[in-house]
């Protein structure tokens, strides 16, 4: 069984993961925003900003998977939430946009929302199970 | 599903963080198994029941409607 007591390493893995993913995702956007004609630099930062993500994502899970069961339990009822609270803003924001109340999205913003909203999850799955 | 972690703990004087730490969990998870708010798989009970040194049914109990 996982160990409670989360260790330095994993926490260590967790903000190494964190700043990849926040310098790649800064640097391909400001290359990417400045608009480079050449289509394999174009091609490169693309591969760079996903790989960086994938970074934090893999330390992510290394994360979860080193707590125990309980709080993989908090995650996975966090996760399921915001996953219907998402899929029910997306519904409202297709039906917004098609009624022409709601402009054009961001993926940037759907993004924010859907960690915002992981995060509410959690701080309200926490606060039941205390 | 009923317990008796509490009165179990009681009679060893161990802390909810200390019975956390000879299982292998956290102390919330050991408050939220008390508490009834989470009941722990089978390998965390039987754990649980070996550092009491009972059965498992001996410290958890199905209720009716269970």
């Amino acid at each position: 069984m996982p160990k409670p007591d989360t260790s330095v390493r994993t926490i260590g893995w967790l903000a190494f993961g964190l700043l990849l993913w926040v310098t790649t995702m800064i640097v391909a956007k400001r290359v990417l925003l400045a608009d480079p004609q050449a289509a394999l630099l174009r091609a490169a930062m693309v591969a760079i900003g996903i790989g960086g993500f994938v970074a934090w994502l893999v330390a992510m899970v290394r994360f979860v998977a080193s707590q125990d069961e309980f709080s993989q339990r908090i995650q996975l009822v966090s996760i399921a939430i915001a996953f219907v609270a998402m899929a029910l803003l997306a519904i409202a924001g297709d039906f917004l946009q098609t009624a022409g109340f709601l402009g054009h999205l961001d993926f940037d913003a759907i993004w924010m929302l859907m960690i915002g909203l992981w995060w509410l999850a959690m701080i309200a799955t926490a606060r039941y199970y205390r | 599903m009923k317990n008796r972690l509490r009165v179990l703990r009681a009679e060893q004087a161990w802390s909810q963080a200390e019975l956390g730490m000879r299982v292998g969990v956290s102390r919330q998870a050991i408050n939220a198994i008390e508490t009834g708010k989470y009941d722990p798989g089978l390998p965390l009970a039987m754990k649980i029941a070996r550092v009491f040194s009972r059965k498992v049914e001996e410290v958890f109990e199905l209720e009716d409607g269970d």
